[in-house]
């Protein structure tokens, strides 16, 4: 009895584990196109698969356990822009780790100060169009997975990353147009 | 620059901008740090919960020890309290049953003694049933609760002599204590008659 609880238990640590080991990354950069900053974004992370955590048995039960903690990191995330105040100075972070390596100084001065303004103007967007933008960005979800996190089609999903694209290739015309 | 061209590079930075912004990368190690923490909350989790259980197993040992206790208390009090009240009454009704220094009673002395102890040992619950003339029925002193009916205490000195003299003068015997009997009953349709009459007063 105690041995099959004590296997049981390693079952259910090992299947966490490899959780964490393939979805680790896509759960930080759901969280970070959220809070477009690292340090938010790890602990999204973190407070992501501690959620997890707490499913114990019933994650072996989950079929598609990607799509499950996507949905989870994309909540956390969410919370946590709702709970902090500094998104702001977060976007300028996001700016500055955007940037390759490589370039050169005037040429990353000018990445920089886009990026600065893109992640502004990422957070000006409508939330609706602004959800569907950003998770759209991340390769490894497909249209269908946003869909379903957002609770909406995959056709209203397409409409509102294209228009969201509209309005910040707009917005970065007029605000970039002079200095360019 | 031609405003076609300008268009032309903010699409392209835009499209580059965005996609990387869905390629951040975490600092390395990422998935060390969050198995870790996992680690460090299983072990919280665990403790926690060994804690219940201990807490759990000390409240239901308390419980069962307080039954316990409880349960053999109750029988020691219902001991205790049967053996006092067997006692006590007893010795109250063997005091009224003896009179004082009569070691050469008469078979018609002892049959009288007898009936008046025995009329003793009915006062209370007579007292009981009728009370005072005018108020309620008021229980003075309650019958004594035996655990065992009769009581299993041997026969006194002045039952013993009474057996005796029955056994040696039956007739007699009998009609002394029928005779005692009757004025028994003519003394309570006496007091019953007094009671009702005072009642109608």
């Amino acid at each position: 009895m105690a041995g099959e609880t004590i296997a049981l238990a390693q079952q259910e640590e090992d299947r966490l584990e490899t959780a964490v080991r393939e979805h680790a990354r896509l759960v930080y950069r759901i969280a970070y196109s959220v809070l477009r900053n690292p340090a938010d974004a790890e602990d999204a992370t973190q407070e992501t698969f501690l959620r997890a955590l707490r499913y114990g048995k019933r994650i072996a039960r989950i079929h598609d356990q990607k799509a499950w903690l996507a949905r989870i990191a994309w909540r956390v995330a969410v919370q946590r822009r709702k709970n902090m105040s500094r998104v702001g100075a977060g976007t300028e972070e996001a700016g500055e780790s955007l940037v390759s390596p490589g370039d050169g100084a005037d040429r990353i001065l000018l990445e920089r100060e886009r990026n600065a303004i893109l992640g502004r103007l990422i957070s000006a967007l409508p939330s609706q169009l602004r959800d569907a933008l950003v998770l759209s960005t991340l390769e490894e979800i497909a249209p269908r997975e946003v869909a379903v996190m957002l609770g909406i089609s995959e056709a209203a999903v397409r409409s509102r990353t294209f228009r969201a694209r509209e309005i910040l290739r707009e917005r970065l015309l007029a605000s970039t147009g002079p200095r360019t | 620059m031609d405003p076609m061209e300008r268009e032309r590079d903010v699409d392209r930075w835009l499209d580059s901008a965005l996609s990387q912004l869905g390629k951040a990368e975490p600092r390395a190690g990422l998935e060390s740090r969050v198995l870790a923490n996992l680690q460090a909350e299983r072990d919280r989790l665990a403790s926690r919960r060994r804690w219940w259980w201990a807490a759990g197993a000390a409240t239901a040992l308390a419980a069962v020890v307080l039954a316990v206790w409880v349960g053999e208390s109750a029988r020691e009090r219902n001991r205790g309290g049967t053996a006092g009240t067997s006692t006590t009454h007893s010795e109250e009704a063997r005091r009224s049953m003896r009179p004082r220094p009569a070691p050469q009673a008469t078979a018609p002395q002892v049959a009288a003694n007898q009936v008046t102890a025995s009329r003793v040992a009915d006062a209370p619950r007579e007292v009981a049933q009728r009370g005072p003339a005018n108020g309620p029925i008021r229980r003075v002193a309650g019958t004594p609760k035996l655990a065992q009916f009769p009581s299993p205490q041997p026969l006194s000195e002045q039952e013993k002599i009474l057996a005796s003299y029955v056994a040696q003068y039956p007739e007699t015997a009998a009609l002394v204590a029928q005779a005692r009997a009757e004025a028994l009953q003519r003394d309570r349709e006496e007091e019953a008659a007094e009671a009702a009459t005072g009642s109608m007063r």
